[in-house]
């Protein structure tokens, strides 16, 4: 697991501005919605979570607004620029490109596995 | 239980900066932490359980405190874009200029032609200096992915790590004797030249010879020391920042698509074309004159042009912007 951890932290831009994509967000909304989709397997820590909203803000792809939810707590919002839509693209296309070469490399090393047993 | 939370915030942002963005952002963690606080009493746990798990999901504070300073810091000092702005003029700057201290370095020899020692010996000086002078500025361009590197592992905070300030001035204390280095190296067969000329023959003495070894071996240990130096000082950095393989290689494979693309078809097209001309000259000039050494400085005119055409695009680039 510790690899998927890695790859989870290694992609954690592309996660939230996938989040995003949905509807504008906050930290503990989204947060929640990564554990879910993970089934608690894998929980992305607080400080990695701001660090990269931090880090999107600054690049341009993010912006954030206080807004007021229906109950009356006061949240910070963000929201995708179109920028972060062209980011996102360009991150899921270099995840695929990534994921296929990868996938080869670990298939070269169990075919060889199975050719030297 | 509000209150408690507060006071555990309060106390966990003592020592942070009074800043607006350090409030923003105490205020925005606070929140969130809130929410998941009535989230896990809504689960039906009790207040004190409710309490610790939320507050054991925040993680560590400190660090994301200290990493806003790095930010200030970053956008007041040390941002990536200002370094390269303050670099790229310097760089457009030093570049003219050696261009045109090599191509006046080759007036002596235009003057006097290559049978007077004295003119080779001012143009190999000249050529020696100009090269440096490019290729420090060259190297001034600080890589975005090195940079965001050096940035990143400062954030770790863990063990012995570099600062911005220190990677600056080892980048600049590398860039400078691989220019000095490589003066030298053009400067290295000057004793050659000027032992030729003192004994007015075309060969050079055995002592020359071992001299011009010498100098040359120094400089080559001296180059080769601050390349391994250098590749180690950006190793230990990356490693700093990932620490599994696979996600390094998938980092690795991004950057390595990103600068692939950055380097345009048409700019290849560029080099390609003056390094033909470059060896035309080259071959053509040699056979005719006889005078390869000299014409081989061909080659170094070739780099710098092709230099300056990045430069050009990159300037048209910036000012389409």
């Amino acid at each position: 697991m510790s690899v998927t951890s890695d790859l989870i932290r290694g992609n954690t831009d592309t996660i939230i501005l996938g989040q995003l994509l949905v509807h504008d967000s906050y930290g503990y909304e989204i947060n929640k919605s990564i554990s879910n989709i993970l089934g608690g397997l894998y929980e992305l820590k607080e400080a990695t979570l701001y660090t990269a909203f931090k880090r999107l803000e600054e690049a341009g792809y993010i912006s954030s607004y206080w807004g007021d939810e229906t109950t009356g707590a006061r949240r910070k919002y963000y929201t995708i620029t179109p920028l972060g839509r062209q980011a996102h693209a360009r991150m899921l296309e270099e995840w695929n490109t990534s994921k296929e070469i990868i996938d080869k490399l670990v298939n070269i090393v169990t075919d060889e596995k199975g050719a030297n047993l | 239980m509000n209150e408690r939370l507060k006071q555990y915030f309060d106390s966990l942002f003592e020592d942070a900066p009074d800043t607006k963005e350090m409030s923003e952002l105490k205020e925005e963690i606070f929140l969130n932490t809130l929410d998941r606080y009535n989230d896990l009493l809504s689960q039906g746990k009790s207040k004190d359980a409710s309490f610790t798990q939320a507050v054991a999901r925040i993680g560590n504070i400190e660090e994301l405190i200290s990493l806003c300073n790095i930010d200030t810091d970053r956008n007041n000092y040390y941002s990536e874009e200002t370094l390269n702005e303050n670099n790229k003029k310097r760089n457009t700057l030093l570049i003219t200029a050696s261009v045109i201290y090599i191509l006046s370095a080759l007036i002596p020899i235009a003057l006097y032609g290559t049978n007077v020692m004295f003119a080779i010996i001012i143009s190999i000086f000249g050529i020696a200096i100009a090269s440096g002078l490019c290729i420090y500025s060259i190297n001034l361009k600080i890589d975005p992915e090195t940079f965001s590197r050096v940035i990143d592992s400062k954030k770790t905070d863990n063990g012995e790590e570099y600062s911005v300030e220190d990677f600056e001035k080892k980048r600049r204390f590398n860039n400078i004797v691989l220019s000095v280095g490589i003066s030298l190296f053009i400067i290295s067969p000057v004793p050659f030249f000027f032992s030729a000329y003192l004994h007015e023959k075309s060969q050079p003495g055995a002592g020359t010879v071992m001299i011009n070894g010498n100098v040359i071996a120094i400089i080559t240990a001296i180059i080769f020391c601050t390349a391994v130096a250098a590749e180690m000082f950006y190793k230990v950095n990356k490693l700093d920042i990932r620490r599994f393989s696979s996600s390094d290689m998938v980092e690795d494979f991004k950057t390595w698509n990103r600068i692939k693309n950055k380097v345009s078809g048409f700019i290849r097209i560029f080099d390609v074309i003056v390094f033909l001309a470059a060896a035309f000259i080259y071959v053509i000039g040699g056979i005719k004159t006889n005078e390869w050494i000299v014409l081989s400085i061909n080659f170094l005119i070739a780099f710098v042009i092709t230099r300056i055409i990045r430069q050009f695009f990159e300037l048209a680039k910036v000012l389409k912007k």
